[in-house]
Order: structure tokens, then C-alpha cells, then sequence
């Protein structure tokens, strides 16, 4: 176990306390929590690149980021509409 | 040494994504309060990992694609956090207007 796949653990493992603040309080708390686990999922796929030296992986945070922003912003359109 | 540094570099960023994330969960706070959390991963912890990587590997197109990605997450971490700060704004009555189109 080299140093690089400790590093990805511990992302695996902050991506429970992510979870765990995406699925508590109301939508707009769960959704800073899914802005937190898709970051770490993002930062947790590319050194999962690196642990299985297969470099085409980056590609799944390449295309994760630009998604992941596009569905918050839709998010945050709705939740702050929700209230007018 | 390039192996050393880039692992140094993946060490500290991974280091400051985890704390962000525990720190989301342990703060007693608001949405606001909140929100911070999430900026150490976007501006600091993510590029600080895509650097390291970069330092490690030897192919071109790699570190391209490296980068990026570290500059949409850090492009993309503040535009989502005003706009949660937005959302949360009107949703706590704060702030009246209508999101900007």
C-alpha cells in the first residue's frame, strides 16, 4: 500500500461526513453538502487515476465537474424560486 | 524527488479536503456558516492534488487534462457557492430580489 492509495482512504472516508451533511437539515443545507461530495468525489477520482495507473480514469472527473456544476446551479435556481 | 514532491502535494491536499469535509458536519451553524467548508476543497485542496499528480506523471496530454480540471473546480467552487449563498439569502428572507437570469 504505497502512499498514494492511503491518500485515496482517507478521501473515501471524507466523502461520509459529506454524505452525512448532504442528507441533514433542509434543501439548502443538503445542498452545500452535495456540493461538498461531488468535489471530493471529483479529487477522489483522480487520485484513484493514479493508485490504478490508468491514466483514461480522469476522464470520469473530467466530465463530473462540469456536471456536477450545472445540476447545483439548476438546484439552487429551484430552492431559492421556492419561496417568492 | 518528482515522486516525492508529488506526493507531498497529493498528502496536503487530501489532508485539507478531509478536514473541510469533517469540519462541514462538526460546525454548529447556518447555511453560511456552512458554506465555507466547501471553498478549501475547491480553491486549495483539489488544485493542491491535480498539482501534485501533475508533478508525478510524465505524459503531456495527462497533465493537461489535469489541469484542467483543477481549473473548472476552481472556476466552478465560487460561482456555485455565491449562488447557494443566493439561495439561501432569499430563502432566510435576507435578500429579496430574484436570482439574476
Amino acid at each position: 500500500m504505497n502512499g498514494y492509495t492511503v491518500c485515496a482512504l482517507v478521501l473515501l472516508c471524507a466523502l461520509l461526513p459529506a454524505g452525512i451533511a448532504a442528507s441533514r437539515g433542509d434543501g439548502l443545507d443538503r445542498l452545500v453538502g452535495l456540493e461538498l461530495v461531488s468535489s471530493i468525489g471529483a479529487v477522489f477520482m483522480l487520485v484513484i487515476a493514479q493508485v490504478s495507473h490508468q491514466s483514461y480514469f480522469l476522464s470520469v472527473p473530467l466530465v463530473l465537474v462540469p456536471m456536477s456544476f450545472a445540476g447545483t446551479l439548476v438546484f439552487t435556481r429551484l430552492l431559492g424560486r421556492r419561496v417568492k | 524527488m518528482a515522486h516525492d514532491l508529488g506526493l507531498a502535494l497529493v498528502v496536503v491536499g487530501t489532508i485539507v479536503v478531509a478536514l473541510a469535509a469533517v469540519g462541514a458536519v462538526a460546525v454548529r451553524g447556518d447555511v453560511f456558516t456552512r458554506l465555507h467548508f466547501v471553498t478549501p476543497v475547491t480553491s486549495l485542496g483539489g488544485p493542491l492534488v491535480a498539482a501534485g499528480l501533475c508533478v508525478e506523471s510524465r505524459q503531456p496530454w495527462v497533465i493537461a487534462e489535469l489541469i484542467v480540471i483543477a481549473v473548472l473546480l476552481f472556476i466552478s467552487g465560487p460561482v456555485l457557492e455565491a449562488s447557494a449563498g443566493r439561495a439561501a439569502a432569499q430563502d432566510r428572507g435576507v435578500e429579496s430580489e430574484e436570482q439574476p437570469a
